[in-house]
């Protein structure tokens, strides 16, 4: 029997579009008071109390978005736990096998409960189309399965840490308060970046003294700067991307030219402003998250771009994905092979859809270019020159032709975007809409020859501390000002 | 260090400040409410409870009833003359009025009847009116927060304006603060609620005669599926009124013949008012349904809203159910 209105299992269904609680976000005021909160408690507490306590808070933080997923993310700490305790048990016995067994219940549980809920409902779509135009007219089952804040995040984390147990990489964690603590920290939980164990267990377990003033005073700047790329940049963005990526009927070639250029800096600005609030706010409790973007779009080409671009995942899928299939090693079609498996993975890491999978087809046919032409591999520390000019500039038009997929709902919408170019006639984009793209632009591309320029960040402060207040008193009026208008939940919230 | 960086952002803020209250007598007036009609009609209201004024009969519900219900005509044709004031709102939806109504109308003008304008659409899924989400009516303490920050500080206060560089350049360079406030206050509300007049035109003229009529707005329903959570707020207003010792009359709102093509059907708009009545007679509520007398394309200035004519047909024959129904 056909069901036209499936009606959702009370506990996995609250459907994706009304799932947008997003109450305890770095942008709101409710995180303003949040944070201040934790990090007073934290240090006014023994010591012995603190990692109780931040791990409350973390899953305060995490229940406030829906209180129902704190308890998968309580099963995964729980698994992951025992599984990594039972690897190094093994470990005397010298007793591959059953460690190799453990692994795969760790990895399996994973990707199963990230498979489940990321990828049921588009198996099930797929299946559906596929019944129907073989001329079945399936049953659509009456279930619609809601993406948990943060799992392909944590899950990731999860597993790369009983990957280094099981490669003696790294001692099991013993305290089961100190590894809840590592899964769910709250500065990176719902959207990274994706600690690696070895980075940020170790600062867990160790008894932590309070931050020296610099430390303090570094956080709270990025947690501005972060603000201010979220709330100014990418937000004012977003009525230009949908209008490119939709929103008009008949768009023409400028809109939707502007449309993808502004999705461009939108993305850019809202997950790199919200992995600097996250190094900040976890810098206040003197934990050093790692650097998730290193100016991706002044790459001289995809290589440096994926070396600078979401670095955390970037790096987790080399060293967990990559490499394991080989890496660089073997011949030249099984190295293109490995390349293009992780950048398919890669898109699909991102959602279950088919516009992913080509984002991530693009991305691994990019790179074996690369490999076939030779490109540079090396990071340039400087600005670049004007002779790197021409090589960012076509970067950054495959990045923003890659992008097109990304965004776009569904391959059609893609395809109706790719349409738009070629319509000469279409509506053109408003004068404001234009001079807003080309000062976002402007401002990002500013913010990021600046970050290259200035190395050190603290001893540009502490040389020009009138000029810096200066600069912190105009983000926070831009802040205030753009602030209070229509909250645009953080891009990758939906991963 | 801190000292030399801390009083540099204080400075820098302290300008900024100072640079907009300069400035801000001739910005627009900011608007604080989700709607601009919401904030007239509430300062409207304010007007005339201060002068002590109570009222006997108001009008509330969506645009539709904002723009049909002609307080002054209605208090003329009604026995007894009852004072009338139309508190409905554009974009006025259920929840919007499940606040609005009991929230602002009822402390400021102590109705004795309240007019709720209902239509099919409005127990159908659409769009939601951001209500909680304007400065004057963001519940909780964040919501107190803000509104005390917007009080102390021109910054927040003109924020909305302050984002767009053009509106900053006009109101500075004419002098003429300007703004939607200013444009609703002279060209759209009346000084009782009530709408001021519109040209006369209609869905016929607007799509002449020989060429198909407007299309129905990309809201409208395919076929029509109640919102079960939309009719309970919409009784859940009007139960809470009641509870207040406030007779209601539900008033079903009308569309033009021009509304009903396909897939937005007359049955779907029957089914709609079906519902509403059904409601009503379970409470024992005076429904009044005219809509099938107020359906001619020249009565309306597009599918779902009457014009000048209409508004003044739809207000005599609200007017006659009235009497009828008080005898």
């Amino acid at each position: 029997m056909v069901m036209p209105y499936p009606r959702p299992l009370p506990l996995l269904a609250c459907g994706g579009s009304d799932h947008q609680d997003t109450s305890l976000t770095f942008n709101s005021l409710q995180y303003l008071v949040f944070l201040p909160v934790v990090l007073v408690v934290y240090w006014m507490l023994p010591r012995r109390a603190r990692q109780p306590w931040l791990l409350a808070a973390s899953y305060v933080f995490y229940a406030a978005f829906d209180w129902r997923f704190a308890f998968l993310l309580l099963f995964t700490t729980v698994v992951d736990y025992c599984v990594g305790k039972g690897i190094e048990n093994r470990d005397r016995d010298t007793d591959q096998a059953r460690r190799r067994r453990l692994l795969l219940i760790s990895i399996g549980v994973n990707l199963t409960v990230l498979g489940f809920f990321k990828y049921f409902n588009f198996f099930v779509e797929q299946g559906v189309t596929l019944f129907t135009k073989a001329g079945l007219a399936p049953a659509t089952p009456a279930l619609r399965v809601l993406l948990p804040f943060g799992i392909s995040f944590y899950t990731f984390q999860s597993i790369g840490y009983t990957v280094d147990v099981y490669r003696r990489k790294l001692p099991a964690c013993r305290n089961p308060i100190d590894f809840a603590t590592f899964v769910a920290y709250f500065p990176q939980l719902v959207a990274g970046p994706i600690s690696r164990a070895k980075n940020l267990l170790p600062q867990i377990q160790a008894p932590r003294d309070r931050p020296s003033g610099q430390q303090v005073l570094s956080g709270l700047l990025l947690i501005t700067v972060g603000l201010f790329k979220k709330v100014v940049l990418a937000d004012p963005l977003a009525p230009v991307v949908n209008a490119a990526f939709g929103g008009t009927a008949d768009a023409g070639t400028q809109l939707v030219a502007i449309g993808v250029v502004a999705f461009a800096i939108q993305i850019y600005a809202d997950f790199s402003g919200y992995s600097d609030m996250a190094r900040g706010s976890s810098r206040l409790l003197n934990i050093e998250l790692v650097h998730n973007f290193d100016q991706p779009y002044l790459s001289r080409n995809i290589t440096e771009f994926w070396r600078r671009w979401h670095i955390s995942l970037s790096t987790w899928l080399r060293d967990y994905l990559y490499i394991p299939l080989g890496g660089n090693r073997g011949t030249a079609t099984r190295v293109y092979r490995n390349l293009m498996l992780t950048m398919l993975l890669g898109g699909l890491w991102h959602g279950a859809g088919w516009n992913f999978v080509i984002w991530g087809g693009l991305h691994g046919a990019y790179l074996c270019i690369d490999r076939l032409r030779g490109a540079r591999r090396d990071l340039p520390d400087g600005p670049p020159t004007r002779r790197d000019l021409p090589a960012i500039v076509v970067t950054l038009g495959l990045v923003c032709f890659a992008w097109i997929f990304f965004r776009a709902r569904t391959f059609a919408e893609a395809v109706q975007v790719l349409q738009g170019f070629g319509n000469l006639d279409g509506v053109a984009p408003e004068s404001g809409q234009l001079a807003l793209v080309v000062l976002a632009v402007a401002s990002a591309f500013t913010i990021d020859v600046v970050q290259r320029k200035v190395t050190q960040p603290m001893a540009f402060v502490w040389r020009r501390p009138a000029l810096t207040g200066v600069l912190v008193g105009v983000a926070m009026l831009s802040v205030i000002i753009f602030s209070g208008g229509t909250s645009v939940p953080f891009i990758y919230f939906q991963f | 260090l801190f000292a030399r960086l801390g009083i540099a952002v204080v400075a820098t803020l302290l300008v900024g400040e100072l640079g907009v209250r300069a400035i801000s007598p001739r910005l627009p007036e900011p608007l604080t409410w989700y709607h601009p009609s919401a904030q007239i009609k509430v300062e409207q209201m304010d007007g005339l409870q201060a002068r002590g004024t109570g009222f006997d009969v108001v009008f509330a519900g969506t645009s539709q009833m904002a723009i049909a219900g002609d307080p002054v005509l209605f208090s003329q044709l009604v026995d007894g003359h009852p004072s009338t004031y139309n508190a409905a709102l554009l974009a006025g939806y259920p929840e919007a009025n499940n606040r609005f109504v009991p929230e602002e109308i009822v402390p400021r003008l102590h109705p004795a009847t309240i007019v709720y304008g209902v239509s099919s659409q409005d127990v159908q899924a659409g769009p939601e009116a951001p209500y909680d989400q304007a400065l004057a009516t963001e519940p909780g303490v964040l919501g107190a927060a803000d509104r005390w920050m917007s009080e102390r500080f021109a910054l927040v206060r003109h924020r909305n304006d302050l984002r767009d560089p053009s509106t900053v350049a006009y109101a500075v360079t004419s002098g003429d603060g300007g703004g939607q406030l200013a444009f609703y206050r002279a060209n759209v509300i009346g000084p009782l609620g009530g709408w001021k007049a519109e040209p006369v035109h209609s869905c016929r003229a607007v799509g002449g005669p020989d060429v198909a009529p407007a299309a129905p707005p990309p809201s409208s329903p395919v076929a029509f599926l109640a919102d079960e959570r939309r009719l309970s707020t919409i009784w859940s207003t009007v139960d809470r009124l009641r509870a207040q010792g406030i007779d209601v009359v539900i008033a079903i709102m009308p569309f033009a013949d021009c509304y009903f093509r396909e897939p937005f059907t007359v049955d779907n708009d029957r089914a709609g008012r079906q519902l509403i009545l059904q409601g009503a007679r379970e409470r024992g509520l005076l429904a009044v349904d005219v809509t099938e007398q107020v359906r001619d394309d020249a009565l309306f200035l597009d599918p779902g809203h009457v014009n000048a004519d209409g508004a003044r047909h739809y207000t005599e024959l609200l007017a006659a159910a009235f009497n009828a129904a008080r005898g």
